[in-house]
C-alpha cells in the first residue's frame, strides 16, 4: 500500500493560505533566512549536485543548472518568473499548491531571486485561476509587509488563456504585453529572456520543493524517490479511476500503485485499456506498464513521458479513436498559429482524426496522418507542434486495431 | 574564420554567419518564404528547414548559426519531402485562381512561364507571375492536394487610395507586418486569430483608411505573393491615350527606370529613358518630360523658402513636404509642426500643375513612380490625373505588345538638363547631418530616410532644440529608392 509522502504539500490542510502567520507557524520563510545566510553559488551547488532538484513542469531540466546559467550571466537586471500558467489538460497539481500554500511558491522564488541576483519577479497566472491570483497578490503583499521580501519586487500577472504560453519563452512575450508565442531559441532565457534580461523561469512545483531542500538539506532530497529524479512527485489522476483525486509521492513509487491504492482501482467493471501520463502530447501507455515508476528517466524509457504529472485512465469502453479525436481538436485550438506547419497540421490532423471518429475516413488518411504528424514534428517551431502528434502516433501504433474497427465499420456499411 | 560544407561544398564564413548566408555565399539556393534581409529572423514558415550531420532534426537555415566543421545538407529526401508538405498546407486554402491557368486548362504549376504569365489578360494576377511562392511551387512541382480545399472568405481592403489587400492570398509570412511595425515603427498591420484562424489584419481590426498608416507602401514592398500590391488602374490610361482631345503627358522619376528594367528583365545599361519613352508612346502618351526639371523646380523653390526664413531670422526647421507619406505622417503624430512645414509639393506635383498650366483641361497627366504614397499624393490632387507603378507599366507593356527590345528609342520631349543644387538630396538610411553655405551663412541640415528615422529627428524639431534648419524627410528606410510599390530584391 502506497504512502503519500507530502513534502511540497506539506502545509495542506494545517495553514489557512491567507494567513501569513500560520505559514511561519510551521517554519515558514526559515529557508530563505538561511539562504541569506549563504553565498548565493553555494545555493545553487546545493541544488544542481546534491538536491538534483528537477524541474517538475514537464521537461525535467537540472534546475540547479538553469540557475547557474543566469547566475553567470552578467546583466544590471535580471528577472524570476514562476510559471502557473497549468493549461496540460487534466493536471491541476499547481492549483492544489497555490490554493493551500501560496507562500512556499513565494519563498522558493524569493532564494532562487536572491541566488541568481534578480531584484524583480513575476508569477505568471492560468487565467481562469482568477482566484489563485487574487489569493497570490494578498500573499505577496503579506510577506512583502513582514518584510520578507526586501530587495524583492514581485507581481502576480494573468494570462489570457493560451495554452501555448506554458511555454516559456511564449509566457515571457505574453508578459511584455506581446501574443504569446514563442521565441528562437537560442538565446535561452537564462541569457536573455524578459525583456532582454536574465530570466530564470521555474515551475510552481519546482519553486514550492527549493524551501523544503535548504530547510532539510540536499542530501536529506536526494535520498527520496528515485535516484536521478529523486524527491516527490504531485499526480493528479483523472479518468476513469475511482478516486479522481491528487497525491504526492516519492518518485519511485510504481504507476500501477498510485492507480489502485490511491486511485482506487478502476471506476466501473471494465478493465484498464490505456493510461497517459504528463498530458495531451505524450504518449499512451498499454496495461504492461503499469509497473513503471513514476520518475522522469523511468518513464522515458517506457516509452511515455512524465510531463506534468497528470494520470489519465482509460477503460476498456474507451474508443482510442474518439480519444485521439479530441487530443487533435485541443492542439488545434492551442496552435498559435506562428509557424506553417503547426498552424495548418494541427487544423489537418483534427480534421483527418474527426473524419476517422465520424466514420467517413479510410486507410489512406491514417497514412496521412502518419506522414503530415511526422512533418510536424520535424518541422514545427516549437514543442507544441512538434509534440501534437506523439499521442495521436502512439494510439496508431497501440491501439490500431481501434482505427481499423472504426473505418472497417463505415467501409462495411458502404457496402 | 568557420569552415563548414554545405551539400558537399566547402565555405568559409566568419564566426555568427547564418546557414542561409552560408550558403549565398556558397552559390546554393536554400528557399525562403518569411525571411527578409533588414527584417529580424522570424523561422516560421520552415521551408528553409535544413539537415545538419549528426543533428536531432532539421534546423530553419534562416535562424541557425553555422559552426565549425558542420555538414549542412540542404536537399535530402527528408527536407524536399517537408517543403513540398508545407506548400501543399499553403495551397490547400489558397485561390484557385493562383493554381491553374485558365488558358491552358487543366494546368500545373511547372506548365505557366513567367513570359507567359506576363502577357496573359485572363487570371489577372498582380504578379504576373513574379510571386515567390508560385515560384517555390514550380520549383518542387506541388500541385495536387492530399487535403480536402478550404478556401478562407475574406474580403479585400481598397480603403486607402494606394494600397490593396487581398488577404485571401496572404500566406501569414509576417514581412508585411515586420517591414511596417519593426522597420518603419507604424504598426498599422497586427496579426489576430490563433492557430488556424491566424490572420493579418489592420491594426484596431478595422479598414487599413481607419489604421496608423500612412501609405509609405513598405508592406507591399515586402509581401512576396499577391496579398498586398499598389492599387491597379490599367484602363484609365488606355482611355484617355484614345481620347482624340487629351493630351497625354508622362513623367517617370527618378527612380522608377532601375525597377521597371528589372522586373520586364531588360539590361539597365542598354536600355535608358529613351526606351521607355518608346514604350511610352506605344501605349499612347504624347509626351514624354524628362525628371529632372521638375525636380530642379523643387529644390530651387525649397531654396528660395529657406532663403526667406533665414532672411526673417526664423530659426525653426523648414521640413521638407515632398514625401507624402512624410507628410501624413507629420500631421498626424506631429500636428504641432505643420507650421514649419515647406509650402513647396513634392516633383509630382510640380509636373502636374505645369502641364496643367501649359496644356489646360486637355492634359491628361501620367506620373511614373514607385512610391505608393505618391498614388495617396495624387487622389487629391486636381493636376496629377494617373499614377503607375513599375509593375502597372510593365503589365501595360505586356498587354499591348510594346516590347522595348524590339522599340527604337524616342527622345524625350524635355530633355535630361544637367542640374544644380543648392540643397543636396540624400538617400541615406537614418539621420544624416550637413554643413552649407547659403547666403554667406553657414547652418546646417539634415535628410531622415525611413520613418523611425523621421520620428527621431521630428521628436527633435518639436523639441525646440533642434540645430538643423532644414530638415528633408523621407518615408522609406533608403529613401525614394526604397519605395514601396518596388520588387524587393529578396536577398
Amino acid at each position: 500500500m502506497v504512502q503519500e509522502m507530502r513534502i511540497v504539500l506539506r502545509n495542506v490542510g494545517k495553514i489557512n493560505p491567507e494567513v501569513i502567520d500560520d505559514y511561519l507557524r510551521e517554519g515558514g520563510y526559515q529557508a530563505l533566512t538561511k539562504a541569506k545566510a549563504m553565498e548565493p553559488a553555494a545555493i545553487i551547488t546545493e541544488l544542481e549536485r546534491s538536491g538534483r532538484l528537477r524541474g517538475r513542469g514537464g521537461a525535467g531540466f537540472n534546475t540547479g543548472f538553469k540557475w547557474r546559467s543566469a547566475f553567470h550571466t552578467q546583466a544590471d537586471q535580471k528577472y524570476i518568473i514562476c510559471n502557473a500558467d497549468e493549461g496540460e489538460p487534466g493536471t491541476y497539481k499547481d492549483r492544489i499548491i497555490l490554493e493551500h500554500d501560496p507562500h512556499t511558491v513565494i519563498e522558493g522564488m524569493a532564494i532562487a531571486a536572491y541566488a541568481i541576483g534578480a531584484t524583480e519577479g513575476f508569477i505568471y497566472c492560468r487565467a481562469e485561476y482568477s482566484e489563485i491570483s487574487s489569493l497570490l497578490e494578498h500573499a505577496v503583499k503579506q510577506a512583502e509587509e513582514k518584510g520578507l521580501l526586501a530587495g524583492l519586487k514581485l507581481h502576480v500577472v494573468c494570462g489570457a488563456g493560451a495554452y501555448v504560453c506554458g511555454e516559456e519563452t511564449a509566457l515571457i512575450e505574453s508578459i511584455e504585453g506581446k501574443r504569446g508565442e514563442p521565441r528562437l531559441k537560442p538565446p535561452y532565457p537564462t541569457v536573455s529572456g524578459l525583456w532582454g534580461k536574465p530570466t530564470v523561469v521555474n515551475n510552481v512545483e519546482t519553486f514550492a520543493a527549493v524551501p523544503v531542500i535548504l530547510d532539510k538539506g540536499a542530501g536529506w532530497f536526494s535520498r527520496l524517490g528515485a535516484e536521478k529524479y529523486p524527491g516527490t512527485k504531485i499526480f493528479c489522476l483523472s479518468g476513469d479511476v475511482k478516486n479522481r483525486t491528487w497525491c504526492e509521492v516519492p518518485t519511485d513509487t510504481s504507476l500501477r500503485a498510485i492507480i489502485e491504492d490511491i486511485g482506487g482501482g478502476m471506476r466501473g467493471s471494465e478493465p484498464l485499456k490505456a493510461v497517459q501520463v504528463g498530458g495531451s502530447s505524450c504518449p499512451f501507455l498499454t496495461p504492461d506498464k503499469l509497473d513503471t515508476s513514476v520518475d522522469f528517466d523511468s518513464m522515458s524509457v517506457a516509452g511515455a513521458a512524465l510531463g506534468s504529472g497528470s494520470i489519465f485512465v482509460m477503460d476498456a469502453s474507451r474508443s482510442m479513436v474518439d480519444v485521439t479525436y479530441s487530443i487533435t481538436r485541443f492542439f488545434q485550438h492551442e496552435s498559435c498559429g506562428k509557424c506553417l506547419p503547426c498552424r495548418e497540421g494541427t487544423m489537418r490532423l483534427a480534421a483527418l482524426a474527426e473524419g476517422i471518429a465520424g466514420g467517413t475516413g479510410s486507410r489512406k488518411d491514417l497514412e496521412t496522418i502518419r506522414e503530415l504528424g511526422t512533418f510536424m514534428n520535424q518541422a514545427s517551431f516549437c514543442p507544441l507542434g512538434q509534440s501534437a502528434a506523439v499521442p495521436v502516433f502512439s494510439a496508431l501504433a497501440q491501439f490500431e486495431e481501434d482505427f481499423r474497427q472504426r473505418i472497417m465499420e463505415e467501409e462495411g456499411e458502404c457496402k | 574564420m568557420i569552415n563548414l560544407t554545405i551539400d558537399g561544398k566547402a565555405v568559409t564564413v566568419t564566426a555568427g554567419t547564418t546557414i542561409l548566408a552560408a550558403a549565398q555565399k556558397a552559390g546554393i539556393d536554400i528557399p525562403t518564404l518569411c525571411y527578409l534581409k533588414d527584417q529580424s529572423v522570424k523561422a516560421n514558415c520552415r521551408i528553409c528547414l535544413v539537415e545538419v550531420k549528426g543533428g536531432s532534426g532539421p534546423v530553419p537555415a534562416c535562424a541557425s548559426e553555422a559552426v565549425q566543421g558542420m555538414e549542412v545538407i540542404t536537399d535530402s529526401a527528408v527536407i524536399i519531402a517537408g517543403r513540398r508538405r508545407s506548400l501543399q498546407l499553403i495551397l490547400t486554402h489558397h485561390p484557385i485562381a493562383c493554381q491553374s491557368c485558365v488558358r491552358l486548362g487543366n494546368s500545373r504549376h511547372g506548365d505557366l512561364s513567367e513570359e507567359m504569365c506576363s502577357m496573359c489578360f485572363y487570371c489577372d494576377c498582380v504578379r504576373d507571375g513574379d510571386c515567390e511562392l508560385q515560384k517555390l511551387l514550380k520549383r518542387y512541382d506541388v500541385n495536387g492536394m492530399d487535403y480536402v480545399w478550404a478556401e478562407k472568405e475574406y474580403d479585400s481592403d481598397t480603403s486607402t487610395s494606394s494600397i490593396v489587400r487581398d488577404p485571401g492570398k496572404c500566406i501569414l509570412c509576417r514581412r508585411c507586418v515586420s517591414a511596417c511595425g519593426e522597420v518603419q515603427g507604424i504598426y498599422a498591420w497586427s496579426i489576430t486569430g490563433r492557430g488556424f484562424h491566424t490572420a493579418i489584419e489592420s491594426a484596431g481590426g478595422g479598414l487599413l483608411a481607419e489604421s496608423p498608416c500612412v501609405e509609405c507602401g513598405q508592406c507591399v514592398r515586402s509581401c512576396p505573393v499577391g496579398a498586398l500590391y499598389e492599387t491597379q488602374n490599367l484602363d484609365d490610361l488606355p482611355d484617355a491615350a484614345q481620347d482624340p482631345a487629351k493630351t497625354v503627358i508622362a513623367r517617370a522619376d527618378p527612380y522608377f527606370l532601375k525597377p521597371y528594367l528589372r522586373l520586364a528583365e531588360l539590361d539597365e545599361h542598354t536600355f535608358g529613358d529613351e526606351s521607355l519613352s518608346a514604350g511610352l508612346r506605344r501605349i499612347g502618351v504624347d509626351l514624354v518630360i524628362g525628371s529632372v526639371q521638375a525636380d530642379q523646380a523643387v529644390n530651387t523653390d525649397i531654396t528660395a523658402e529657406l532663403k526667406k526664413r533665414l532672411s526673417e531670422g526664423d530659426t525653426r526647421p523648414l521640413l521638407s513636404a515632398t514625401c507624402p507619406a512624410s507628410v501624413q505622417y507629420l500631421l498626424t503624430r506631429f500636428p504641432q509642426l505643420s507650421e514649419c512645414l515647406s509650402a513647396v509639393p513634392g516633383a509630382q506635383e510640380q509636373f502636374g500643375s505645369w502641364a496643367k498650366a501649359n496644356w489646360g483641361d486637355a492634359a491628361y497627366t501620367l506620373s511614373l513612380s514607385a512610391c505608393s504614397a505618391k498614388k495617396m499624393a495624387a487622389a487629391e490632387s486636381v493636376n496629377v490625373d494617373q499614377v503607375m507603378s513599375p509593375r502597372e507599366i510593365n503589365r501595360l507593356f505586356g498587354r499591348s505588345g510594346a516590347d522595348l527590345n524590339r522599340l527604337k528609342p524616342v527622345a524625350l520631349d524635355e530633355p535630361q538638363q544637367q542640374e544644380c543644387r543648392d540643397i543636396p538630396d540624400s538617400d541615406c538610411a537614418g539621420i544624416q547631418e550637413r554643413e552649407v553655405i547659403l547666403d554667406n551663412q553657414r547652418i546646417l541640415i539634415a535628410s531622415a530616410c525611413g520613418l523611425r528615422a523621421v520620428a527621431n529627428v521630428l521628436e527633435l524639431a518639436a523639441s525646440g532644440n533642434c540645430p538643423y534648419r532644414y530638415i528633408q524627410v523621407a518615408a522609406c528606410p533608403q529613401g525614394c529608392q526604397s519605395a514601396g510599390d518596388l520588387p524587393y530584391e529578396t536577398l
